[in-house]
């Protein structure tokens, strides 16, 4: 099966139609981690996320 | 704090203990409390963090992976009011066989809270069944799943969060924590977890046999400096790796994925079989 295809498919098997995977998977797609306004690459007790279990400690913070 | 803090008669002392030590103070709840007996106590308490599973887009599904009638309901309520107390309420989906196919569902029915979605992958430990995981290509479909509603809803809306050992070095899907790139397991290295009884373990989702020490007889920052402690991690060696990933190219910067995910499913610390890159290797996916 054409690596297109397989895509659908696995999308499929969720709930996601062709378009949503066109979005995702196409090569000019963006490939840094998305939807990240409120929050940060790295720990700060100012950017903690709220209702997760993320963000907790780092190792500066405990040392 | 997890299990299901709120089941402890000393809860709030508890917490009102962390917040006295400057500390953040999350607990993760299923949300069968009665909300008036303790949503006024959270307030007071400044909770930094309250996120609250929720499995299922309905109460026979729901209901049926936590074991309790009526559980989805007096989970809902909770988290409304909660939402209503201005309290930093958080979803958390753990995601196997039961509940895969609602996911589309829970996220219509949370899609207006402005809440934070945490969905994560179940990793067969305890009472749950393997039988009940994710197949790897369900798994990279629930990859496909949160980069799409990443990239269809706005932060403000609904923010979507993995876990940071969601997939390793996806060719085709973008990182979906808050991390750019996934260098190793965290355990013993950036984290720290104390068991109730106060087992000290480097990740607390880790089997029991990985317990370093406990602080009853020992203080946390004793085990974290021995350089004895946490060796699976802090002195990872290449010889190591299981067979899942002796080859990879990207073995030693991934060291083996998730540890805990790892020993669960193959048995050894550094061969995590839930690999995004091994999956798409695997079935031949490049980028469209």
């Amino acid at each position: 099966m054409a690596p297109k295809n397989k895509l659908y498919e696995l999308g499929k098997k969720i709930g996601l139609n062709e378009e949503e995977i066109d979005e995702i998977t196409k090569k000019d797609s963006d490939m840094k981690p998305t939807n990240t306004k409120k929050r940060s690459l790295k720990h700060s007790p100012d950017e903690y996320m709220p209702g997760t279990t993320y963000g907790t400690i780092s190792i500066n913070e405990f040392q | 704090m997890g299990g299901e803090p709120f089941l402890r008669k000393d809860w709030y002392k508890i917490c009102q203990e962390i917040k006295d030590l400057g500390m953040k103070l999350s607990i993760v709840t299923n949300g069968t409390i009665n909300p008036k007996n303790v949503l006024y106590k959270l307030v007071k308490l400044e909770v930094d963090s309250l996120p609250v599973g929720l499995d299922g887009a309905t109460a026979k599904t729901h209901d049926h992976i936590r074991g309790v009638k009526g559980a989805f309901h007096k989970t809902k309520n909770f988290i409304h009011l909660s939402k209503k107390a201005e309290l930093p309420i958080g979803i958390i989906t753990t995601v196997h066989k039961l509940n895969f196919n609602e996911l589309s569902a829970i996220r219509n029915l949370i899609i207006d809270l402005e809440v934070n979605w945490q969905i994560q992958d179940v990793i067969p430990m305890g009472r749950f069944p393997n039988n009940q995981a994710l197949s790897k290509e369900e798994y990279y479909s629930l990859g496909l799943f949160i980069a799409s509603t990443r990239k269809k809803y706005s932060s403000k809306n609904l923010v979507i969060d993995a876990p940071h050992n969601f997939g390793f070095n996806s060719q085709i899907l973008p990182r979906s924590d808050l991390y750019s790139r996934w260098n190793g397991c965290w355990a013993g290295k950036m984290v720290l977890g104390i068991q109730s009884d106060g087992g000290i373990m480097g990740c607390l989702a880790l089997p029991d046999e990985f317990v370093e020490g406990n602080i009853r007889n020992r203080s946390a920052i004793d085990i974290w400096r021995d350089s004895n402690s946490f060796s699976y991690s802090r002195k990872f060696k290449e010889t190591e790796l299981g067979g899942n990933c002796s080859d990879c190219k990207f073995r030693m910067d991934c060291k083996g994925g998730c540890t805990t995910r790892s020993v669960c499913f193959s048995g050894l610390p550094h061969n995590d079989p839930y690999c995004l890159y091994q999956i798409e290797n695997k079935l031949g996916l490049y980028r469209i």
